[in-house]
């Protein structure tokens, strides 16, 4: 967690589909002082059905919280994914601009 | 084992009504499995082609591994079909397919048009439903989870509840082979204890992108009443004629192959056969001795009651897929165990003949019929007898009956001296695309006509580069100019020729002139009777002229008007026939017009232009006008093939030029430069003439108006005028000349001086922001507004940016038309206001219609035309004629 990045919450790196990502965004989205999580998705080339699924998860929990999700760095086709996969509404892009 | 990525509990299936609703628990389940799927398609999206390959190969790899177990399941299951069969079908739908569809690229850019600048891009659809058939359950689901993979699609299947043990263990198959080589978890699932509800429900899921339902028209109908893109093929009712020049033995063993194929349940095998008079006792013949049981009219009653419901005039679905021996002992029909088809003849096709429906099991009915024309109209009764749009085939040796019988028939498929069957599927006894899915067409209620394969679950994108068009710069083969140039005449490769004019140039020595220069033993005749505004009736007298006196050259000796007379001679001599009227034909390209004029031949008349004016450029323009008295309008042509051949600009012969005339002709080829430099059809070419016309224009009209005599001043602007042709001849006008061609006609105003009072006020709503753009691929900027300033620098007429150059420019306009004692407002020409006002709707409709309008830099609206015309009629700003 890097809640230095974007100034307003933790920065969560998304490597793979794991329980453990989704576990920290849970307690990233419960802790009071969270206003916003990012996930940070730099590093990732490609997402697989699972991955996919706990992206959905993620968003759900956001949403649940009531609190924006964040993606950042996806390159096209990750994000494209994402589009395809109707996560979109689940999450806002981080705009560099 | 490997699990299903989802499957449905039998629970819910058990407390699904019977109602056709379902269950919150079977909906949450159908919504489960098709969240699976949707994860999966945005997963596969990501894949490249290389990874897809794979995926598919592997697929295929299983699925012929599994031919011959999927075929006895399938066949253990439905009571349908042969094994045997079903397995060479599972063979098709796996190797057949593979080898059509291996090389083909399904992600990223998958086609190029380098000569068209045009790239298709493959994108998937997304979450496709497979409806599957009972008639063909294990192969159209290997085909359709091949065709998923290749083009990154997720599939849901639903197969047909009788057939859904084996079509899932298929499903089951394929997808366990490609999750092995990479593919995405969930990208093949399929619905267990499916029940029609279970079918409805995802058809009318959100998050279904497309619904492929193969099967009978009631699953077609729902697919396509479910809202959703859908791909559907449905019934077929095959005719099949055996014409007299058939190889009859290849014939009937195709026939019997096709029909008795898994007991006639491919849905393109044949249902009646029409066979020629001649030959149909012959036909009988084989068919019996290959083992086909010809029925008794008795018999053929009883298969009518028993095979076909009466109601619905549709066979009946305890027949389909049942071998010819079953179907005979069924109904009570004795026939020898080797029987392989039940034959039955007709006295006709259609609702009256039960038998001439689709019967997907090996009853076929045949019919005798005289001669092609009769056969493709039975043809026809067939297949709007439950079949259209789907496939007919024909045995025939002559391939202009094939070929009628082709265009004749609403049939996907024409299958040509084949089995149809087998024929249809593709890639066997022929080239079609394997497949199995056949697009019937609308005339079946398909999106598609066409075999199904990867094309159609696909959205392929289409990327397209911007492609300039090609100019072109044309121009007489030989230009003469400067004084003496009609010296030229006496080289001339002529005997003959006819000399075109008008009496008055005739009488003022013009002819003479021309005679004197030609060799003496040139024969030379006059044709005089060109006057102002041409028109047709005068070309015709001129044309018989030439057929009189058949010369080898015409020489046109004249303004504008002879100019163009001559032109339009010379076309309608070479082409008597042509339609006068049609050659007015608007148009917006002349690349792409509609109306083309003929080649000229290699031996037309040679064309030699000599202008008396210095303005309309006529002697080297593809232009001409023609006024058609009929109508009381003025037709303009348009093409090069109207282009004389030689121009000689001799300024011997507008020294007599009035001072009136040589302005109003002057302002004319200045206007046609300026318009010519600004035209959305300017080039480099037509630049540089423009510009170089126009500085002469300037320079020495002035001079011209005021003393006639100066040779050098008329030579000048004699070659200016030339040039200012040259560049709109090539890049055309623009708005100046629309308006100006309907204000000097509904006025009576000569045409350079119409021209002369709208050129200022054109050339400042050139120079503005364009409240629209004209739309042409070589204009990549707007610059009409710098061009003009370009060329006011070019003559150090002061201003320090654009705004003030091109007002530099519009003052010299004024200045010059001052000079030349033109008018500077339409005021000033002497029209009332009200007149004006009441004229205006019809300027602007006529300049709509006039072609000039269509190379203007900026497209001109209704309310700016009415703005330039309204300022052309109160004259310069602060200034009153």
């Amino acid at each position: 967690m890097d809640p230095s990045r974007n100034g307003n919450g933790p920065h969560l790196r998304f490597e793979s589909a794991s329980d453990l990502f989704l576990q920290q965004l849970r307690a990233a989205l419960q802790a009071p002082a969270t206003a916003v999580v990012t996930i940070d998705m730099t590093e990732v080339a490609q997402v697989d059905t699972a991955a996919l699924a706990v992206l959905a998860a993620a968003g759900e929990a956001a949403a649940a919280a009531g609190k924006p999700l964040y993606l950042e760095g996806a390159r096209p086709s990750v994000y494209k994914a994402i589009q395809i996969a109707k996560l979109g509404a689940g999450f806002r892009r981080v705009h560099h601009g | 084992m490997l699990e299903a990525p989802v499957t449905l509990a039998a629970s819910a299936v058990r407390s699904q009504e019977r109602t056709g609703t379902l269950s919150e628990e079977r909906q949450s389940q159908l919504d489960a499995l098709v969240t699976r799927a949707r994860l999966a398609a945005a997963a596969f999206y990501q894949f490249s082609q290389e990874q897809v390959d794979r995926c598919v190969r592997a697929m295929v790899i299983k699925g012929l591994e599994a031919a011959q177990q999927l075929a006895a399941l399938a066949v253990a299951e439905t009571k349908l079909g042969v094994v045997e069969d079903k397995a060479i079908k599972n063979m098709v739908a796996t190797e057949f397919v593979y080898y059509s569809i291996k090389d083909e690229r399904t992600v990223g850019i998958i086609r190029e048009y380098p000569e068209r600048n045009l790239k298709e891009i493959a994108e998937p659809i997304g979450v496709v439903l497979g409806v599957t058939p009972i008639t063909n359950p294990t192969s159209t689901v290997l085909f359709k989870s091949l065709l998923m993979a290749k083009t990154r699609n997720a599939v849901i299947f639903c197969p047909h509840p009788l057939a859904q043990r084996c079509s899932n263990e298929a499903a089951r198959i394929m997808y366990a082979a490609a999750l092995e080589a990479g593919a995405p978890e969930g990208f093949i699932c399929w619905v267990d204890d499916i029940k029609l509800a279970d079918t409805q429900y995802l058809m009318r899921h959100p998050d279904v992108a497309l619904i492929d339902a193969t099967g009978g028209p009631g699953v077609v109908r729902a697919a396509y009443s479910s809202g959703k893109p859908a791909l559907g093929v449905g019934a077929g009712n095959v005719p099949c004629y055996i014409h007299r020049s058939a190889d009859l033995h290849m014939a009937v063993v195709d026939i019997l192959t096709s029909k008795t194929f898994d007991n006639g349940t491919i849905c393109a095998s044949e249902q009646t056969v029409l066979v020629d008079r001649p030959v149909y006792d012959r036909v009988i013949q084989i068919f019996a001795d290959l083992g086909a049981h010809v029925c008794s009219p008795d018999e053929v009653a009883i298969l009518e009651r028993s095979v076909v419901d009466p109601e619905s005039g549709t066979m009946r679905p305890t027949a389909v897929g049942q071998h010819a021996t079953a179907i005979a002992r069924a109904v009570g029909i004795d026939v020898p165990p080797s029987t392989k088809l039940l034959l039955a003849p007709l006295t006709g096709v259609g609702r009256q003949h039960p038998l001439s429906c689709e019967k997907l099991f090996p009853v076929l009915g045949i019919l005798p019929i005289d001669g092609a024309e009769e056969a493709i109209n039975a043809a026809m009764d067939v297949l709007y007898f439950g079949g259209v749009g789907h496939t007919a085939s024909i045995f025939c040796e002559e391939q202009a009956v094939i070929d009628r019988y082709g265009e004749a028939l609403n049939a996907g498929r024409i299958i040509v001296n084949c089995p149809s069957s087998v024929g249809a599927l593709g890639g066997v006894y022929n080239d079609l695309t394997p497949t199995f899915s056949f697009g019937c067409g609308t005339g079946g209620g398909n999106s598609t006509i066409e075999n199904v394969s990867v094309r159609h679950y696909l959205n392929i994108k289409h990327m397209a580069k911007r492609t300039p068009v090609p100019q072109w710069f044309r121009a007489p083969n030989q230009i003469y100019y400067n004084l003496h140039a009609l010296e030229n005449v006496r080289a001339l490769d002529t005997r003959n020729v006819l000399i075109v004019t008008s009496q008055d140039l005739d009488h003022l020595g013009f002819v003479e002139q021309v005679r004197t220069h030609l060799p003496p033993h040139v024969i030379c005749h006059v044709f005089n009777e060109v006057e102002i505004e041409p028109t047709y009736a005068v070309i015709a007298r001129g044309v018989e002229a030439i057929q009189h006196h058949r010369p080898d050259h015409l020489i046109a000796v004249g303004g504008g008007s002879v100019l163009d007379a001559a032109k339009a001679m010379r076309l309608f001599y070479a082409h008597p026939d042509l339609d006068f009227h049609s050659l007015e034909t608007t148009f917006l390209d002349p690349r792409k017009r509609v109306i083309q004029y003929p080649k000229p031949a290699r031996d037309q008349l040679t064309l030699v232009a000599i202008p008396t004016t210095s303005g309309t450029g006529s002697e080297v323009t593809p232009f001409a006008v023609i006024t058609d008295s009929e109508r009381g309008r003025k037709v303009p042509l348009y093409d090069h093939s109207l282009t004389p051949d030689v121009a000689i600009i001799d300024p011997e012969l507008v020294r007599g030029l009035p001072p009136g005339v040589t302005a109003d002709t002057g302002l004319d080829a200045l206007t046609h430069a300026l318009e010519a430099l600004v035209s959305i059809f300017a080039s480099e070419y037509t630049d540089a003439l423009a510009m170089q016309a126009a500085r002469v224009v300037f320079e020495e009209l002035p001079r011209a108006c005021r003393d006639g005599r100066d040779l050098d001043a008329r030579a000048k602007m004699h070659n200016a005028a030339c040039m200012a042709g040259l560049a709109f001849a090539n890049a055309f006008v623009g708005v100046n000349h629309a308006l100006a061609h309907s204000l000097g006609s509904m006025f009576k105003v000569a045409h350079g001086r119409a021209n002369a009072v709208l050129l200022p006020y054109v050339v400042r709503y050139n120079a503005a922001v364009p409240s629209k753009f004209m739309p042409f691929p070589n204009v990549k900027a707007y610059v009409a507004h710098r061009k003009y300033a370009q060329f006011a620098a070019s003559m150090n007429w002061g201003g320090t940016d654009v705004p003030s150059q091109v007002e530099a420019l519009i003052a010299k306009i004024f200045e010059l038309l001052h000079a030349c004692t033109l008018p500077t407002s339409i005021a000033a020409l002497g029209i009332s206001r009200a007149d004006f006002e009441a004229a205006i709707p019809e300027i602007i409709r006529a300049a709509y219609d006039d072609i000039s309008i269509r190379s203007n830099p900026r497209m001109p609206l209704i309310t700016e035309l009415e703005a330039v015309l309204r300022e052309a009629y109160d004259g310069p700003r602060g200034e009153k004629e």
